[in-house]
């Protein structure tokens, strides 16, 4: 395939200059909304409606890797590949219960640290606050090598010119706009990234039509039609679970339930995830044309832009480049923004300065937002293309923290010390799977380690919490 | 589908079956844009926005 870019640089410029501006001045525009104090800026006035509330977590849920790494799958391990990547949904709806309990039970609550720390106290928050360091980390990491490598295959920038434009744009809005900011450009970014999705798909099915496709897999790759496939099955409930670790612990979607008004919170989350879901079902099946039509990949997470280019001409790459660059854009934004809330609450406030004030509280998260766009830009300046697999690595990590967050919130018996053993035996467990038996196992592991340890030492040795004590004043 | 003795070992999706995920999928995609836009206009004139 051909190795020069897909987008003349002229173009991909000026596509990145409009949305920048877009991003930029509407970001702007809507921080100065509203009461200006720290609530405001860290979780947009805690009132957002249904709309903003579902779209903005289909933005943050649609990452570089969904509009890559899907059609890879697809490409790859067939209908199974689509399905496991789309089952990461379903971490989205099953924190829907949770998230509804939760805006129950901490009405002044403003990160998941809060919860952790109320509940089960200051040990267990050390131990879930590096589990989130090092997930939310790398999360920043890929997401900015991915904005670098993406950038330059498909317009030619230099993978570092890539990268500060991307995440320079993101910080810019989430600096000046907060919160507010971050779930209005949010609105637009996943119309927008649906819509030309569709478009995409829907003409290179016109092109290549369906039963053609399956014609031609059925032929040469039968296996990617198997829905009994065994890795499939494996990956699928992997995916499944390094999902809910994802959502379950993550402050991204904890500081969307503290934004959300409380009648919306539940239904955002069920229609946030089954929305989402159809995303890479379409782009996965984009890799499944590519396979059909006989084309080799140099680089296997290149079959999209490739695909799209190939179909579509001109219009088909600077579609692609419109997708990518709101998907990267979208997701970075909410990761400064709840990253920032973490560190400016959980540690300025609770840990280092109590007696700060609602203004430096909210000064603290402003300067943690250019902060860790900073940290994100140093410690992805070498390019490493293998770091998704890193990434991987930590699902071990946060799948040992469902059972303690889904039993601290509904259980009163759920066990401090349990849970402090859980999140830790889980990773150890998780990580050694990881490593000694294939990494699609290290979530299956973690869970079930985390489990079965939150559950036997809470039997064994039951607390009686109080929930009225997750209702801490600001 | 292919059959060991007693146990489905395979099953192979059909040109039917595919068609309907590929059209279902592309049918869901924009259902949900269209449920989005839907639900943001009823807000925007409840003035239910933020």
């Amino acid at each position: 395939m051909k190795a020069e870019p897909f987008l003349a640089p002229g173009l991909a410029w000026a596509l990145v200059v409009l949305f920048s501006v877009l991003w930029i001045a509407l970001g702007v525009a809507w921080g100065r909304r509203g009461k200006g104090d720290a609530d405001e800026y860290m979780l947009a006035g805690r009132n957002i409606g249904l709309a903003l509330s579902t779209a903005t977590l289909m933005a943050s849920w649609v990452t570089g890797n969904t509009t890559l790494l899907a059609p890879e799958f697809g490409y790859k391990t067939g209908l199974w590949g689509m399905f496991s990547y789309a089952l990461a949904g379903l971490g989205l709806i099953l924190f829907a219960p949770l998230a509804l309990r939760i805006k129950q039970l901490m009405p002044h609550g403003r990160t998941s640290g809060d919860f952790i720390r109320l509940r089960y106290g200051r040990l267990a928050w050390w131990v879930f606050m590096v589990i989130t360091a090092i997930y939310t980390l790398g999360f920043l990491m890929t997401q900015a090598m991915g904005a670098g490598i993406l950038l330059q295959s498909l317009s030619g920038f230099d993978y570092h010119v890539g990268m500060i434009v991307v995440i320079g744009v993101a910080m810019l809005y989430t600096l000046y706009g907060g919160m507010r900011a971050v779930i209005g450009t949010d609105f637009i970014q996943s119309v927008l990234i649906m819509v030309l999705l569709a478009v995409v798909a829907v003409l290179a099915f016109r092109q290549f039509p369906a039963p053609a496709v399956h014609a031609r897999l059925i032929n040469a790759h039968a296996d990617h039609l198997n829905l009994l496939l065994p890795a499939g099955l494996l990956i699928a409930w992997n995916s499944a679970l390094f999902s809910m670790g994802e959502v379950f612990h993550n402050n991204i979607w904890w500081s969307r339930v503290f934004a959300s008004r409380r009648s919306v919170v539940m239904t955002s989350f069920v229609l946030g995830g089954l929305a989402w879901m159809s995303v890479p079902i379409v782009t996965g099946s984009i890799g499944l044309v590519a396979l059909a039509r006989g084309l080799e990949f140099p680089q296997v997470n290149m079959v999209f832009p490739v695909m799209a280019a190939d179909l579509l001409g001109v219009g088909g790459a600077a579609l692609v480049f419109v997708v990518v660059f709101a998907s990267l854009t979208s997701t970075l934004d909410s990761l400064l923004a709840s990253t920032a809330d973490l560190v400016a609450e959980d540690i300025y406030f609770r840990l280092l300065r109590p007696q700060a004030s609602d203004a430096q509280l909210k000064q603290a998260a402003r300067v943690t937002v250019v902060g860790l766009a900073v940290v994100t830009l140093l410690l992805s300046w070498p390019r490493l293309d293998s770091l998704a697999s890193v990434l991987f690595f930590t699902g071990a990590l946060v799948a040992s923290t469902v059972w303690p967050v889904a039993c601290g919130l509904y259980w009163p018996h759920a066990n401090r010390n349990a849970a402090i053993v859980a999140m830790v035996s889980g990773s150890v467990v998780g990580l050694s799977a990881y490593v000694l038996i294939a990494p699609y196992c290290a979530a299956v592991f973690s869970t079930a380690v985390s489990a079965l340890v939150m559950v036997v030492g809470s039997v064994r040795w039951p607390e009686r919490f109080q929930w009225s004590l997750l209702k801490e004043a600001p | 589908m292919t059959w060991f003795p007693f146990l489905l070992l395979a099953w192979y999706v059909d040109a039917s079956w595919f068609g309907a995920v590929i059209a279902m999928s592309q049918v869901a995609l924009v259902l949900a844009v269209l449920m989005l836009l839907a639900i943001w206009c009823f807000e925007w004139r409840k003035k239910r926005i933020w």
